[in-house]
């Protein structure tokens, strides 16, 4: 299975000491190497990748449990708040997600009428093995 | 592995036909002793053994299989061990790429003349109000 057909994809950022954070995505295919990943919060990817750019991928059930069968991948992350390839990626979650992505937007408008929100963005990723 | 297992096997085969011939003969033999023993003797004085005999070789004979049984499974199932092998690669890989990203991470900003410095490069989050 191509880790772009996958519902989701558990996105494993790393420190300088090697110590991971992981979190559960929407996935979508941009290209031959590429995926796209719509995050609601930018903010906290703004963080985990100024760390290293590097992450390790794994295709992912709905509830964010690991598909053993399926390989870690390794790949290179940019953030992306707008743009070309933000719009593209936005709209291919659109059409793969639908109403979960309704539901994700509409839990960030409400954590961001706080005050506490950042801008959402896409993770582009170039997998590079 | 394979011949001790096929050995085995035939030893095992070899040992039940013989129990059953010595399990037979003992039943025949009972028979006879049983009668010589009760003859001229008013009722019958020796209960049947064989009855016995059964048992305990039943027992024998399931305890032997059940023991066979219980040292011959594996500790885990074929589809555990299958688990546990992918379980085992994926952290491997997963180790892997955090080591190459913590090398990454250390390195310093400036690298080779000319060359792209190795910390990604992320755009900053668009301000609020462009949404």
């Amino acid at each position: 299975m191509r880790l772009a057909d996958a519902d989701r994809v558990n996105v494993t950022t790393f420190d300088a000491a090697g110590q991971g954070t992981t979190s559960t995505n929407f996935v979508v295919g941009m290209d031959e190497d590429r995926i796209g990943l719509w995050t609601t919060e930018s903010g906290p990817w703004t963080q985990r990748l100024s760390l290293s750019a590097v992450v390790s991928l794994h295709a992912a059930t709905p509830s964010g449990k690991d598909l053993r069968e399926e390989p870690v991948l390794e790949g290179k992350a940019v953030l992306v708040t707008e743009g070309e390839e933000y719009e593209a990626v936005r709209a291919a979650t659109e059409a793969k997600y639908g109403l979960a992505m309704k539901v994700a937007q509409v839990a960030d408008w409400a954590w961001e009428l706080g005050g506490k929100g950042t801008p959402d963005g896409v993770v582009v990723i170039s997998i590079v093995g | 592995m394979k011949i001790v297992k096929t050995v085995l096997l035939i030893a095992a085969v070899a040992a039940l036909v013989a129990g059953g011939v010595y399990l037979s003969l003992v039943f025949l033999d009972n028979a006879r002793l049983l009668a010589a023993a009760n003859a001229n003797k008013s009722g019958n004085l020796f209960n049947d053994p064989m009855h016995n005999i059964f048992l305990v070789s039943g027992l024998a004979l399931a305890g032997g299989l059940l023991l066979g049984l219980g040292i011959g499974l594996p500790v885990q199932t074929r589809g555990a061990v299958r688990r546990d092998a992918l379980d085992e690669a994926n952290a491997q890989r997963r180790s892997a790429i955090a080591k190459g990203a913590a090398q990454h991470a250390s390195l310093p900003e400036t690298g080779a003349a000319g060359a792209a410095p190795q910390q990604p490069v992320i755009e900053p989050p668009a301000p609020q109000g462009n949404l």
